[in-house]
C-alpha cells in the first residue's frame, strides 16, 4: 500500500482540479448524480447522437422491421436474380433470396451476437481486472499474464480450431454448436475480454489509493465490499465506454470471420455470411457486397460515434468541481 | 484529562519499513506515545517524518513491522478479520482531503449511512444520520447531495460526520484542515473542539500547522524523520521549545503580523531534509543542526525529561543531546 | 492609483527611473461560460505593480485570484475568456495577443512559477537541460555551452549545490523544495521584467517554504523584478509584500500597504479574514471564524457579495456593488464604511 507522505501537498491537490491549470471553484457543477449529467453531456454531443439515432434505426429495422419483409428464406424462382427493385430493396441473391430481409435477419444474428459478447467480455473482464487490480501481489501477476495469454492468442487459428471440432457435448447442459450463434459469442468473447480486463485492472489501481477507500476500510468494510461498492460504481465509465467498442469490435470480427467460413454457418445468416459468396461473383452482382457492406460499414461507425460521446460525457475531467 | 488513568491509546516502540530504490526507508523508527481519554495530542511534522504513517498504523490500515498499539488496554497490534472489524467502531479517521475521502458517487446520506450498514445496523440508519448531520451544523436538505455540490468545508464536515456515526472513542484526524480556505478552516477547528467537549472524544491530531495545532493541543509531539524528536504540553513547547528543530520549525512559521516578519530573527536551516534512506547513525538532524556535535554524529540521542525526574506523558522530553 | 513609497530599506528600486509599472490590469473581467450560464470568474478587478516592490494578490477558492493571473499571463484556457479591461506588461498591452506574439514575451518580459513544479518540469529532460532551454528559447544566438555554463551558473545562485554536478539530475531525483528553485531559475534566466508566482510554496514544508521566500526576496532586490505574490497563506503575505491586493468573489475588495491591510484593514472580510487565522502566538481557544463560505461563482448575490456574511451590511449594501474608495492614503477599500473600520471608529 502506498504512503502518501507527501500531505504537504494537500491544499495543492484539494484545490485543483483533474485539468492541472485551471483554477478551481471556478464553475459552478450542475446538480443532479453522475449518470444525469453525463446525460446531458451526451446529448450535446451531435455526432453520438446521429450514432445513436442510427443505431436505434438499425435495431428496430432488423428486430422488428423483419417481421414485415419478405422471407429470407423464400426463392422467387421465377425471377431471376436481379439489383435493387421496388420488390426487393437491396435485389435479391444468387438463389433468388431477398437480399433486404437477408441482411435484416442477419443482422438480427450478428448484433445479437454483439451484444452478447459485449455482456460476457464485462463480466470476464470485470471480474478478472478488479481482482487483479485490487489485490495486486502475486494475484495481479497471475490474472494478468493470463490476460496476456488470451490477448496473445491467434484468432484465425484459434477458431478455425474451434469450429472444425463442430458440436460439443456439454454433458447435463445438453450441446453446443461452437459454429453456431451462441458458441460463436462464448469463443468471441474469450477473444475479446483482455482489453476491458485491463482497463478495469488499471482503474481500480489508481481507484484504491483514493482516500475514500481508506474510509471504508476504516469503518470495518470487507475487500469485497469495497469493490463492489465503491470501485465498480467508479470504474462505470470506461467499463461502458469499452463495452461500447468491443460491440463494434465483435461485428467487425464476426463478419471477417464468417464471410472466410469461419463463423457462422450457412443456412444461418449472418453480415459476415453474407458476403462470402458475393465476394467472389462483385462484377454480375455488386447489390450483394454493396448493401450488406454499406450496412456494417455503417452501424460500426455509429457505435464507435456513440462510443466517442459516451467517453466524453463521462470524462472525469469534465466533472469540475463547485 | 487525567494523568494516571488508564491511557486511551498506547503506542510503543513502532517500526515501519518501505521498500525504496536501494534498500528500504525507515518511515517510523520507534516511536511511542500515549494519549489519555479526552484529550488531544498533535503529532507534528513535515513531509517525510512518518507522522501520517503512524496514523494509519494505529488505524490499522498498515502493519507495522514491530511495536504494539494498544486500544484501552487491549492489544490490537495483529488483531486480523473479524475481531479487527469488531475493533473499527472504536476508532475512525477524518482525512485530509475533502474532496478525495469522499466517494463521489455516493450521496451524503449514503456515505454518512455506510459505517452502521457496514456493522449491521440498518436500522438505526435514519435517525442516525440525521443526529450525526446535525452535530456537524449541516443541514437534512444537504442529505440528497454529492461531494461535487457541496463547498469544501461542508464536504470536511461530512467527514467527520462519517467518523462519528459510529460513536468511536478514538478520533485520528489526519490533516483535516489543511485542504480548507483560511476562512473556514475556523469554523472546523471550532467545530472539532466543541465536539470534543460534546461527545467526550479523544483526539489524536495530525498536522504541519503549529498555529493550528496551538488551538486545539492538550499535549505536542513533534516528529522527524520517522522519530519523535520533542514532547511536552502545548504552553511548554510553545514558551519554551528545546529541541532544534522545533526551534527551527516555529522560526520558519510564517505570522500574519509584518511587524513581526520584519522584526524576528529567523532560523533558516542549511540543506534540505534527508532522505530516510541515508541516515546511518546519530540524530537525524545534524546535517541541518545548528548545535551538532561530534556525539551527535555517533550516537542517537533519545528522549530525556528536561529538568530530570521520571518521564511521564505530562514532562517536557526532547531528543537531543543539546536542548535549550 | 500609484504606488506608496516603500516601506524602509530596500535596495534595488530605481527612484524616479521606472514609474512605468512592471504590470497594470485596469478592469479585468474574465466570463467562463457554464451549460447555459455565464459566470463571471473575474468581475472587473485593477491593480498595478512596480519594478522592486512584491504585491501579494491574496484570496480564497472563488476569489478569482488564479483565474486573474492565467488571464494576465495569457494561459486561459477556452471557453473561459477576458470579456473586458486592459493588461500592460511593462507598458506594452497584452489581451488578445496571438500565440507567438505570447511566446517572445513568456519567460523575457514576464515568467511564471507554479505551484506544484513536479508538472512544469518535464520528467524526461535533465534540470540543467530545461534551464538551458531556458535561455536559448529567447536567444538562439546563445551557443550550447554558453546556455550550459549560464545554466549552471544560475543553478547555483539559486542554491542548488553542488550546482554543476546536480545539473545532470533529472526531476524526480530533487526534493520538491530543490525543483521550485530550479523552476525560479528557469523564471528568472532572461531578467524578467515581472515574475508571477501562483503559490509558489503552499506545496512545500514550512522550512522549505521559509527557504524558498528568502531566495525570492533575495532576487528580487538583486534584479529589481516585480513580483506579483499569489496567495491564500496571510503570514507568506506578511513576510514577503510591499503591497497587498485583497480579492472576494471576483472582485478587489482592498488594496493597500502591508502594514496599512495588517494593522487597519479597512474591509469587513479584511478583518473577518486576518481574525480567523490561527497564530502560533496564540493562546489556546475559539478561533472567530465567519459564518457561511465564499459564494460560488455562479451564484453570487446583486449588490456586495460579502454582505451575506457581514454584521455590517445594510440594504445600500446589498442593492449596488460598493466602489473601491480610498480610506487613507494609498489605501482603498470596496465597503461604504471603509473609512470608519479603518480607523477603528466601527468594528464588523
Amino acid at each position: 500500500m502506498s504512503m502518501r507522505v507527501g500531505d504537504e501537498s494537500g491544499r495543492a491537490r484539494a484545490e485543483s482540479n483533474d485539468a492541472g491549470l485551471a483554477p478551481s471553484a471556478l464553475v459552478p457543477s450542475p446538480r443532479g448524480g453522475e449518470w444525469r449529467r453525463a446525460l446531458r453531456a451526451f446529448r450535446r454531443h451531435k455526432v453520438a447522437m446521429v450514432g445513436l439515432t442510427f443505431l436505434v434505426f438499425i435495431f428496430l429495422a432488423c428486430f422488428v422491421g423483419a417481421r414485415f419483409a419478405p422471407s429470407p428464406t423464400e426463392q422467387a424462382l421465377l425471377e431471376p436474380t436481379h439489383g435493387p427493385s421496388w420488390d426487393h430493396w437491396f435485389g435479391t441473391d444468387e438463389l433468388s433470396r431477398d437480399e433486404l430481409s437477408r441482411v435484416l435477419h442477419g443482422g438480427q444474428v450478428t448484433l445479437k451476437l454483439a451484444i452478447g459478447v459485449a455482456i460476457l467480455t464485462t463480466v470476464i473482464g470485470v471480474l478478472i481486472g478488479a481482482f487483479a487490480g485490487f489485490y495486486r501481489g502475486w494475484i495481479d501477476e497471475l490474472l494478468m499474464r493470463f490476460t496476456d495469454l488470451w490477448i496473445a492468442l491467434p484468432a484465425l487459428p484459434f477458431l478455425a480450431v474451434a469450429v472444425s471440432i463442430g458440436t460439443v457435448d456439454l454433458g447435463p447442459l445438453g450441446s453446443l454448436d461452437l459454429g453456431g450463434p451462441l458458441g460463436m459469442t462464448i469463443l468471441l468473447s474469450l477473444l475479446l475480454w483482455g482489453s476491458i480486463a485491463r482497463v478495469v485492472r488499471g482503474a481500480t489501481l489508481s481507484l484504491r489509493e483514493r482516500e475514500f477507500v481508506d474510509a471504508a476500510r476504516t469503518i470495518g468494510s470487507t475487500n469485497r465490499r469495497i469493490i463492489w461498492r465503491h470501485v465498480l460504481p467508479n470504474c462505470l465509465g470506461p467499463i461502458t465506454v469499452n463495452a461500447t467498442l468491443v460491440v463494434a469490435e465483435a461485428i467487425l470480427v464476426e463478419s471477417t470471420l464468417s464471410f472466410l467460413g469461419f463463423g457462422i454457418q450457412p443456412p444461418t445468416p449472418s453480415w459476415g455470411n453474407l458476403l462470402t459468396y458475393a465476394i467472389s461473383n462483385i462484377e454480375d452482382t455488386w447489390w450483394l457486397v454493396v448493401f450488406p457492406g454499406a450496412v456494417i460499414f455503417l452501424t460500426v461507425l455509429a457505435v464507435n460515434f456513440v462510443g466517442d460521446g459516451l467517453r466524453d460525457a463521462l470524462d472525469p475531467r469534465r466533472q469540475v468541481r463547485g | 484529562m487525567s494523568i494516571g488513568a488508564v491511557p486511551l491509546l498506547e503506542v510503543e516502540g513502532l517500526v515501519q519499513r518501505f521498500a525504496a530504490r536501494g534498500g528500504h526507508r525507515l518511515a517510523v523508527d520507534g516511536v511511542s506515545f500515549t494519549v489519555q481519554p479526552g484529550e488531544t495530542l498533535a503529532i507534528v511534522g513535515e513531509s517525510g517524518s512518518g507522522k501520517s504513517t503512524v496514523a494509519r498504523i494505529v488505524l490499522r490500515l498498515l502493519d507495522p513491522n514491530a511495536g504494539r498499539v494498544v486500544l484501552d488496554g487491549d492489544d490490537i497490534t495483529r488483531v486480523k478479520g473479524r475481531a479487527l472489524r469488531r475493533v473499527r467502531p472504536r476508532m475512525q479517521i477524518v482525512f485530509q482531503d475533502p474532496y478525495s475521502s469522499l466517494d463521489p458517487r455516493m450521496t451524503v446520506q449514503a456515505t454518512v449511512a455506510e459505517p452502521l450498514r457496514v456493522a449491521g445496523r440498518r436500522g438505526e440508519v435514519g435517525v442516525r444520520v440525521r443526529e450525526v448531520l446535525d452535530l456537524v451544523g449541516l443541514g437534512p436538505e444537504l442529505a440528497d447531495r454529492y461531494p461535487h455540490e457541496l463547498s469544501g468545508g461542508q464536504r470536511q464536515r461530512v467527514g467527520i460526520a462519517r467518523a462519528l456515526v459510529l460513536s468511536p472513542e478514538l478520533l485520528v484526524l489526519d490533516e483535516p484542515v489543511s485542504a480548507l480556505d483560511s476562512s473556514v478552516q475556523a469554523q472546523i477547528l471550532n467545530l472539532l473542539v466543541d465536539l470534543q467537549r460534546r461527545l467526550g472524544l479523544t483526539y489524536l491530531f495530525i498536522s504541519h500547522d503549529l498555529a493550528v495545532v496551538r488551538h486545539v493541543a492538550d499535549r505536542v509531539a513533534v516528529m522527524h524523520l520517522g522519530r519523535i524528536v520533542e514532547t511536552a504540553p502545548t504552553e511548554a513547547l510553545f514558551a519554551a521549545p528545546a529541541h532544534p528543530y522545533t526551534q527551527a520549525l516555529l522560526s520558519a512559521s510564517p505570522e500574519p503580523d509584518p511587524e513581526l516578519e520584519r522584526q524576528r530573527r529567523r532560523i533558516v536551516l542549511r540543506g534540505d531534509v534527508l532522505d530516510a534512506t541515508e541516515v546511518t547513525s546519530g540524530c537525524r538532524f545534524r546535517s541541518r543542526c545548528w548545535k551538532a556535535t561530534e556525539e551527535c554524529a555517533t550516537t542517537d540521542p533519545a528522549l530525556i525529561v528536561l529538568g530530570g525526574g521520571e518521564p511521564s506523558p505530562a514532562r517536557h522530553q526532547a531528543a537531543c543531546f543539546h536542548p535549550s | 492609483m500609484s504606488a506608496p513609497p516603500r516601506p524602509g530599506g530596500r535596495p534595488g528600486d530605481q527612484p524616479g527611473a521606472d514609474l512605468l509599472p512592471a504590470l497594470q490590469v485596469t478592469g479585468l473581467a474574465v466570463e467562463f461560460p457554464v451549460e447555459r450560464a455565464l459566470v463571471r470568474a473575474v468581475a472587473g478587478a485593477s491593480f498595478s505593480v512596480m519594478r522592486g516592490e512584491t504585491v501579494a494578490l491574496v484570496g480564497e477558492s472563488g476569489s478569482g485570484k488564479s483565474v486573474s493571473a492565467l488571464a494576465i499571463m495569457g494561459l486561459l484556457d477556452p471557453p473561459g475568456r477576458v470579456t473586458d479591461g486592459e493588461v500592460r506588461i511593462a507598458g506594452q498591452p497584452v489581451l488578445g495577443l496571438r500565440e507567438e506574439q505570447w511566446r517572445t514575451l513568456r519567460g523575457r518580459k514576464v515568467a511564471m512559477v507554479f505551484q506544484d513544479p513536479m508538472t512544469s518540469l518535464n520528467p524526461s529532460h535533465r534540470i540543467g537541460r530545461q534551464v538551458a532551454e531556458a535561455i536559448r528559447v529567447h536567444d538562439a544566438a546563445v551557443s550550447r555551452s554558453d546556455a550550459k555554463a549560464r545554466a549552471v551558473a544560475l543553478l547555483e545562485r539559486v542554491g542548488i549545490v553542488p550546482a554543476a554536478a546536480r545539473a545532470r539530475d533529472y526531476p524526480h531525483q530533487l526534493s520538491g523544495g530543490q525543483r521550485q528553485r530550479v523552476m525560479i531559475a528557469m523564471a528568472i534566466a532572461n531578467q524578467p521584467d515581472l515574475l508571477i508566482a501562483d503559490e509558489p510554496t503552499t506545496a512545500l514544508d514550512v522550512t522549505t517554504q521559509a527557504q524558498v521566500l528568502d531566495l525570492l526576496r533575495d532576487l528580487q532586490r538583486e534584479m529589481g523584478l516585480a513580483l506579483l505574490l499569489i496567495t491564500h497563506d496571510l503570514g507568506v503575505v506578511a513576510g514577503i509584500a510591499d503591497r497587498v491586493v485583497v480579492m472576494y468573489a471576483g472582485r478587489v475588495v482592498e488594496e493597500g500597504t502591508v502594514d496599512a491591510i495588517f494593522r487597519r484593514a479597512a474591509h469587513p472580510y479584511t478583518r473577518a479574514l486576518l481574525a480567523s487565522v490561527p497564530r502560533t502566538g496564540d493562546v489556546r481557544g475559539a478561533l472567530h471564524s465567519i459564518v457561511g463560505s465564499p459564494p460560488d461563482p455562479g451564484e453570487r448575490p446583486p449588490g456586495c457579495a460579502f454582505a451575506p456574511r457581514c454584521t455590517l451590511a445594510e440594504d445600500r449594501c446589498r442593492a449596488k456593488v460598493p466602489d473601491l474608495r480610498p480610506v487613507a492614503e494609498y489605501h482603498r477599500a470596496a465597503c461604504v464604511f471603509g473609512d470608519q473600520i479603518t480607523v477603528g471608529r466601527l468594528v464588523p
